[in-house]
């Protein structure tokens, strides 16, 4: 029985870690555009959030030109986003860069905070940026999640202190 | 003439560009207009070849990404404008303006676009980030640049296309208009045609194909490439080659190189990368040449490179000088 009591608790105490925060201190990032944005006529999926941010895909579907927005190269968050959906650290992406720079295509604007970034994509036509879930406010929608490393559509379970 | 006319066109759009921009403005066309550039300067301590001191180039960027599916990219290069040499003291004559780049964009989705002008020949990853900002040498392989036409007055549709957790890259092209002025050094080709496919994920990888009439020797040629870079812990190691073959298929040219950037960071020395590269190359006109090249490059910021390197091998190109290297780039 007390055995079966520990083994409760430390079930309790994991379960209630992952929904507070996943692995390693990381945060549940929601990925948004405008409020008034309809999310259908994005089709944005997992597999072209990473052409948005690697400068690949310029335009939503109906002509718009995608204005992705950055946090600063050592934001928590920025990190924990570019190793999920770019697949590298920002600071090893400097190549890339330079090399998008001598052909024209410039990185996504950065900004340092949160809120900086939900001004952004509230107020600028065709934005898209990303910050923790416990950030979301009414101006602006989420259309993708990433928890645990992992992109989604579906809203994961997440709490906020 | 003709660069006072260049030179003066773009000092007018640049003072266009420079006005300013209050908060209240109305959209404007010169809104989406970017300017940048790059330049290097270098010294040559040569084994065929007097010393050289050169401000090597100064290229203009200008683009514009509107707010419709139209983009336009422009690169002026003035080439060579000041330099020293153990023979001849200072000298400019060489010095030039050079239109390298000047294309429209037509967006119709991510999967396909349209490019119209002037663009470098989409067949060598070396040939399409060629700038001495972005390489880590500051000679260039001769497989990536006397082999097939650098740059391409034509037609080109490209996109990109996720797949899995990278993408999958391809262009089209083919020539429409010839050259209608070529450098003193430069290889005239025609009839050019082509394509690239890539993938871009932890590594890339690339293949082309390219077809050509050579001009000076009137041989049509057809030429197949191979590219990647890929990063093993912190080195990174890139690769390309390149075999031509001629209507009889026999062969028509060939060139690789190999090269690593090792960073030195367990050194002590941060930002400093050691640089060894590898190379073949041969012509049926000139024969065979190899070079070996050893060096330390330090990347002082992001934007700028410092460079010295010794380079030794057989064959006497002027294009790829044996002896000692150094230089410094910088984009801004």
């Amino acid at each position: 029985m007390h055995q079966l009591f520990i083994r409760f608790i430390i079930a309790s105490t994991m379960l209630l870690a992952d929904f507070t925060q996943a692995k390693d201190g990381q945060s549940t990032i929601a990925v948004v555009v405008a409020e008034q944005q309809n999310i259908a006529s994005l089709n944005l999926s997992t597999k072209n959030l990473n052409l948005i941010y690697w400068r690949k895909q310029l335009f939503w579907p109906k002509g718009i030109r995608i204005q992705p927005v950055n946090l600063g190269s050592e934001h928590p968050l920025r990190i924990q986003f570019s190793q999920t959906v770019l697949g590298s650290l920002p600071k090893k992406q400097v190549d890339y860069w330079n090399g998008q720079y001598f052909n024209g295509v410039l990185p996504p604007h950065s900004v340092d905070s949160e809120e900086a970034v939900l001004r952004y994509v509230s107020q600028t036509k065709g934005a898209i940026g990303y910050i923790d879930a416990c950030a979301l406010d009414a101006r602006v929608q989420a259309v993708l999640w990433i928890k645990n490393g992992q992109l989604s559509r579906q809203a994961p379970i997440f709490s906020c202190p | 003439m003709k660069k006072l006319i260049i030179l003066c066109s773009s000092l007018a759009s640049l003072l266009t560009l420079c006005k300013p921009v209050l908060a209240d403005d109305e959209p404007h066309w010169s809104d989406g207009v970017g300017i940048g550039g790059y330049s290097s300067a270098g010294l040559i301590v040569g084994r065929d070849q007097p010393a050289k001191a050169a401000l090597n180039e100064v290229s203009l960027l200008l683009t514009w990404n509107g707010n419709s599916r139209w983009s336009f990219f422009g690169e002026l290069e003035f080439e060579d404008p000041v330099s020293w040499n153990d023979n001849q003291r200072f000298r400019s004559y060489h010095s030039g303006l050079d239109l390298e780049r000047l294309y429209l964009d037509y967006n119709f989705s991510e999967k396909v676009n349209l490019r119209v002008g002037r663009f470098l020949t989409p067949n060598s990853r070396w040939n399409l980030l060629h700038a001495p900002p972005l390489v880590w040498t500051s000679t260039r392989p001769l497989a990536t640049s006397q082999l097939f036409p650098t740059g391409t007055n034509g037609a080109m549709v490209f996109g990109a296309i996720p797949y899995r957790d990278g993408a999958f890259e391809y262009q089209v092209f083919a020539e429409l208009l010839e050259d209608q002025e070529i450098d003193g050094d430069e290889l005239e080709y025609i009839h050019v045609n082509g394509a690239r496919f890539s993938f871009k994920n932890r590594s890339d990888i690339g293949i082309s194909f390219l077809s050509f009439n050579e001009k000076a020797i009137g041989r049509d040629y057809r030429m197949i490439g191979l590219d990647f870079v890929t990063h093993v812990k912190e080195t990174e190691i890139s690769g390309e080659a390149f075999q031509r073959f001629d209507t009889q298929n026999q062969d028509g040219g060939s060139g690789a190189y190999l090269q690593t950037a090792v960073p030195l960071n367990r050194l002590g020395l941060n930002n400093w990368y050691w640089i060894t590269r590898l190379e073949s190359f041969q012509r049926p006109d000139t024969g065979a040449a190899e070079r070996w090249l050893v060096g330390a490059t330090w990347r002082i910021k992001p934007s700028q490179l410092l460079k010295l390197e010794f380079t030794g091998g057989s064959g006497n190109h002027p294009e790829s000088p044996r002896g000692f290297l150094t230089s410094f780039a910088l984009l801004f």
